[in-house]
């Protein structure tokens, strides 16, 4: 009984860890808008982080992530802040949290030839 | 291999969902409302090998041939194995391949390679009193493997349920074998002209080619029956998941007026009485999504995936991306070290492949079967490996291919490599014959 609780909690803590973005847009807004100003591929970003470090990253409509995008790059100031940086946020966290360090996903550009 | 006779036989038990029990051991009689019976007390040690597919029928022969004192049992809810490997050459209309290429009968593998067959459903595991419940009654195990395969999730796509089941019902993804499959040649060979759309599933899926394969073979079928019909791939990914620059190439050269590949693209709804869909795509200009609607006269729409529903009913721990948390380097699940998950189902970082679960079935027979004698066993020393083909011509018959080398370190876990990567030949094409009759003789 105790084993079927705890195993429901992973479970929905699991699922609670799991962002309503798409990662497959995210990982093409990464591309097109934060691929040149970061210098770093999507896969490598992403797996710069754990996920409870991403996850903590986008807190507060992702305080500590803008402050560490303007570290790379002072020249992204106007993007994040701006509200189209709001609109595509929850894209970008759906895909640093499914390539994060902690996880098995690879970015299937790996496959590259 | 099967006549054709068998073939449509096997396939009208499966469509009519015949449950009836199959044993070749005295099995009780089905009663929903009595108390199940646990079939065999038995003192030997006995697997349980859930699933005959790929992973499921590699395991039951393999450890059988590892340690033959076992008793090993095969559930396999359905009478007939048909293959998905090679379905879509048949799919394509290729010549010399036939609904017989891809359908067996199980018996002849259960007498073959000395194990037990039953085919049943399996509704319930209980892991504390180590039994298998089928529709038809409990069976006691020492170990269990599962390999059960895939199931769809349109949670993603079409939230409202009745949209989902009218969508598959109408538009079956055929990436599980048998009536999916009927469907979708029927689709091919009555198509009158129009949009044929294919769609890629997000996320991890089961064979990752088989997408853009199947849009090469529609494509071949057309080209060479005179339809005027043109198959959209629509994929949210940038470019193919797998082969990438085989498969551009082959849309390219091969099929130019007949397969357009649609990247970035993201499905946002349908209808069904219209026959339009609606999807987004990525505008490199406006650096955002736009919304578009593209109407088709038939649709095989590919969902993506989640592991079977066995799974579930195991009550297994599942990793973040919902396939099951297994001990690396092996195949025993974190849950239960008497039960191991292998195949599609399985959640190490490998290509969803038949080849793959074969492969894989492999070492976990040599594990358990030595786990048994009380022998040790080496996992690192047989990492499993992956060969993947597709066919993309018919006339001449040409292929391209990828395989896969597994890695494992203590601090990096498992990695699949890509290694080799052979752009369209038709050495290849011909090799998928021997690779398809290969690996099926391996496993029935
Ligand atoms: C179109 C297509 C083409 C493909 N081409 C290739 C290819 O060229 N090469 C390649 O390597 N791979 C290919 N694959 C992938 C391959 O088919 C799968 O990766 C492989 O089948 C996985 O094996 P598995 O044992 O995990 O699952 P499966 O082979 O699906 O077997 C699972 C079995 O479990 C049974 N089962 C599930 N639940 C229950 C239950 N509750 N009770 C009883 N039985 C149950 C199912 O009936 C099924 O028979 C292709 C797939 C598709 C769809």
């Amino acid at each position: 009984m105790v084993k079927a609780v705890l195993f429901l909690m992973i479970a929905l803590l699991c699922t609670a860890n799991e962002p309503s973005g798409s990662v497959s847009k995210g990982m093409v807004y990464y591309k097109y808008l934060l691929k040149e100003p970061t210098g770093m591929r999507g896969d490598l970003f992403a797996k710069q982080h754990t996920t409870q470090e991403w996850l903590m990253r986008f807190e507060n409509n992702a305080t500590v992530l803008k402050k560490e995008l303007l570290a790379i790059n002072p020249q992204l100031k106007a993007f994040v802040e701006s509200p189209r940086f709001l609109e595509i946020m929850p894209h970008i966290k759906a895909f640093v949290v499914h390539y994060a360090k902690d996880k098995t996903n690879s970015a299937q550009c790996e496959e590259e030839e | 291999m099967m006549t054709r006779r068998d073939v449509l036989k096997g396939l009208t038990f499966v469509a009519a969902g015949s449950a009836l029990p199959l044993s070749l051991q005295a099995s009780p009689i089905p009663n929903s409302t009595a108390a199940k019976p646990v079939v065999n007390t038995s003192k030997k040690t006995r697997v349980i090998v859930c699933g005959g597919g790929f992973g499921g029928l590699t395991t039951a022969r393999y450890l059988k041939q590892t340690n033959p004192a076992l008793e090993v049992l095969l559930i396999e809810q359905n009478r007939t194995f048909v293959s998905c490997p090679y379905s879509n050459v048949w799919l394509g209309g290729v010549a010399g391949v036939s609904l017989e290429d891809l359908s067996f009968d199980y018996l002849s593998a259960s007498i073959k390679y000395d194990y037990e067959l039953i085919h049943e459903v399996i509704t319930g595991i209980d892991k504390e009193r180590q039994t298998v419940t089928t529709n038809n009654a409990h069976y006691r195990y020492d170990y269990l493997v599962l390999s059960p395969g895939i199931d769809y999730d349109y949670s993603t796509l079409f939230p409202e349920e009745q949209t989902a089941k009218a969508v598959y019902t109408h538009y079956p993804p055929a990436m599980k074998p048998g009536s999916e499959h009927l469907r979708l040649k029927k689709a091919v060979e009555n198509f009158q002209g129009g949009n044929f759309i294919i769609t890629v599933p997000s996320g991890t899926y089961r064979c990752p080619p088989a997408p853009y394969e199947r849009a090469c073979m529609v494509a071949y079928y057309f080209k060479t029956h005179g339809i005027k019909g043109k198959v959209l791939l629509l994929d949210p990914r940038e470019k193919p998941a797998t082969k990438a620059k085989g498969f551009l190439e082959s849309f390219k050269t091969l099929y130019k007026e007949y397969i357009t590949y649609i990247p970035t693209a993201e499905i946002k709804g349908i209808d069904l009485k219209k026959q339009v869909l609606n999807i987004e795509t990525f505008n490199t200009k406006t650096l955002d999504y736009t919304p578009r609607n593209i109407s088709f006269s038939y649709a095989n729409i590919i969902p993506p995936m989640k592991p079977a529903r066995l799974i579930d009913i195991a009550g297994l721990e599942r990793n973040e991306s919902g396939w099951v948390k297994l001990k690396a380097p092996g195949f025993q699940t974190v849950t239960d070290d008497k039960i191991y998950v292998l195949g599609d189902a399985g959640g190490h970082p490998f290509p969803k492949s038949g080849h793959m679960a074969n492969s894989c079935a492999h070492v976990v027979a040599k594990e358990l079967g030595a786990r048994t004698l009380g022998k040790s066993f080496d996992i690192t020393a047989h990492l499993p490996g992956n060969i993947c083909y597709s066919m993309v011509n018919g006339s001449p018959k040409e292929g391209i291919w990828v395989s896969h080398s597994i890695s494992y370190s203590r601090t990096k876990g498992l990695k699949a490599t890509p290694e080799a990567m052979v752009q369209r030949d038709q050495q290849s094409g011909n090799a998928i014959a021997s690779w398809y009759h290969g690996i099926t003789s391996d496993m029935l």
